[in-house]
């Protein structure tokens, strides 16, 4: 008979009732209680933590989150944007034609074209830190919980899942704090799908090619939004097959509510910023510069026959019935290398400069349902190289490691392959 | 724990009329989305710009004030928790509809050809107009001596 069985109920909750027993025992006798104040964490929790408010209170502050970070990082964008095409105007002076399209269209387009996202990928991380300096996010992982826990994932998942939003590798690394072999492994396999900042680029970048900005954010948001609910219901459907068994409860102590400091915010926002600069300055220059050579070589080639071209010539009968061209087949394979490379190759292969002109292409190229379509499949295929190589790590098991990115990549073109049929349908 | 009724009556029934205009508000954007114009002049009156995702958050907000009317207007401190919730919200939403303001002027004074023919009427939005009618709900949630 196991503890379970004799308890009647978690062991975890018994020792934690217990444990709150025996404090206000302590309290009981050593306190002197004056009359209790009502504070505002207690008003704030009345309604944050509402059973019915709760999660659409949660879902209005990340679309707030969204809007701030897309429509107003707009002039910002341009200012970057302006400075790129003079820095890539200077370098003309340089009389060799490859040394210049190395420099102008590998690196200052390639990476310029990413460097353009600096301002709503810091706006992102400023927003998440002053929901999280306030206390708030505690109590959305707390609302979030009760959905979590009936659909099969632990409540300890929901800060990986979190970090996840920021990158997908620390995500899965802070799954070690998750007891239980099967929950743990759920929580890594569902963390991909969790939108990291490396896929925003891609979704400001389409969604600002057909909508206005306005539009452009609750967009963005409800992609944010889509990752979530299809982690939830993965998470769902892994436990009823593959990964047997009831979650673990979820204990935790809420912290107070504080009022978030200017200087704390940005600190905070600069830690997870420069990460990303961080990569923009090794990685993506690195892979800028790897897709301009595989776009330009072999020498003098037009660009459907060169290596970028057959790399998307061969996946491009996969994602025809999507309505993606060779050129987006292309730039999605090079997204393996991070996400924002995506952005960056389409620079590269459409042969534009700046981010007006690529939105411009992008536009001409798909029609708005297919440009849905090319976001979620974004936001669910294989994840990067570097995510794949932590779920290995992480799980010790190739079995595991090569079952996230092919179920993502099915489950991406179904979900894209959905949004272009009923899209089309309805529209 | 309670506190005057009467007070309490004033309270609730001033929630419930910024309640149910953030609620019809964010019916109308949600609506207008979906291609169905309700109470147009309303919604010409306020601004409204037919988006789901603002609608949907305009909603929310309403029925955090909404949810806490019955409590208040019977004296219960707990309903002043949806009041100020719902002040929080307002004034959050607030804040992003003034920092979009201020980052496109910002657009128009670099002469950014993007923002050449923008006005800050083009931001306008129902919770700007919504917030200053909700001032008082925000200076009850700003009042200390609810909490003690």
């Amino acid at each position: 008979m196991s503890v379970q069985e004799v308890l009647g109920e978690d062991p975890e909750i018994v020792l934690a009732d217990k444990r709150y027993e025996i404090i206000s025992e302590i309290l009981e006798m050593s306190l002197v209680r004056g009359r209790r104040k009502w504070s505002s964490s207690d008003m704030l929790d009345k309604v944050f933590l509402d059973k019915w408010l709760g999660i659409p209170v949660f879902l209005s502050f990340m679309w707030m989150l969204f809007t701030f970070a897309i429509e107003t990082s707009g002039v910002y964008m341009t200012l970057v944007e302006t400075w790129m095409g003079w820095l890539g105007g200077w370098f003309t002076w340089i009389g060799n034609e490859f040394v210049v399209s190395l420099i102008v269209d590998g690196v200052i387009g390639g990476l310029g074209g990413v460097l353009v996202f600096i301002p709503p990928i810091f706006f992102t991380f400023l927003g998440i830190s002053i929901l999280e300096d306030s206390g708030y996010m505690a109590r959305a992982a707390f609302v979030v919980d009760r959905i979590m826990y009936k659909l099969g994932l632990h409540g300890r998942s929901f800060i990986p899942l979190l970090l996840g939003f920021g990158c997908n590798v620390p995500g899965i690394m802070a799954c070690r704090s998750i007891e239980g072999e099967n929950d743990r492994l759920v929580t890594i396999l569902v963390n991909p799908l969790m939108s990291c900042g490396a896929r925003l680029p891609v979704y400001v970048l389409v969604a600002g090619a057909f909508w206005s900005s306005t539009q452009a954010s609750g967009v963005v948001w409800s992609m944010y939004l889509l990752g979530m609910v299809l982690a939830v219901v993965i998470a769902f459907l892994l436990r009823k097959t593959l990964l047997r068994g009831e979650p673990a409860p979820f204990i935790m102590e809420l912290p107070p509510y504080r009022a978030p400091t200017l200087h704390g915010s940005v600190v905070h926002m600069w830690e997870r910023g420069f990460l990303f600069l961080k990569k923009a300055g090794t990685y993506l220059l690195g892979a800028g510069i790897l897709v301009w050579f595989l776009a330009s070589f072999p020498m003098g080639a037009p660009i459907e026959q060169t290596y970028a071209g057959m790399i998307g010539h061969a996946v491009e009968p996969l994602l025809r019935p999507l309505g993606f061209d060779w050129r987006i087949g292309a730039a999605l394979v090079f997204g393996l290398l991070a996400k924002e490379v995506v952005v960056e190759a389409l620079i590269i292969i459409f042969a534009v400069e700046g981010e007006a002109a690529i939105s411009a292409t992008i536009a001409a190229t798909l029609t708005p349902i297919q440009g849905l379509a090319l976001m979620v499949f974004v936001l669910l295929y294989v994840p990067c190289i570097a995510v794949v190589a932590t779920i290995k790590a992480e799980t010790n098991s190739w079995k595991w490691t090569l079952f996230g990115p092919v179920y993502q990549t099915v489950l991406a073109w179904i979900m894209a392959y959905l949004v272009v049929v009923v899209g089309g349908a309805v529209l | 724990m309670g506190f005057d009724k009467g007070k309490g009556q004033m309270v609730g029934i001033y929630t419930a009329l910024i309640g149910v205009l953030y609620t019809v508000l964010g019916v109308i954007e949600i609506f207008g989305w979906l291609g169905v114009e309700i109470l147009p002049r309303l919604a010409g009156l306020f601004f409204v710009v037919n988006d789901a995702f603002n609608g949907f958050v305009l909603l929310v907000i309403g029925l955090v004030y909404l949810k806490g009317v019955g409590s208040v207007m019977s004296g219960e401190r707990e309903g002043l928790s949806y009041v100020s919730v719902g002040a929080l919200m307002s004034t959050v939403l607030l804040t992003l509809y003034v920092a979009n303001i201020i980052s496109n002027g910002l657009g128009l004074v670099l002469g950014f050809e993007d923002w050449l023919g923008w006005t800050v009427w083009d931001d306008f939005r129902p919770g700007l107009i919504l917030w200053v009618l909700a001032i008082p709900a925000v200076l009850v949630a700003l009042k200390k001596e609810w909490r003690e």
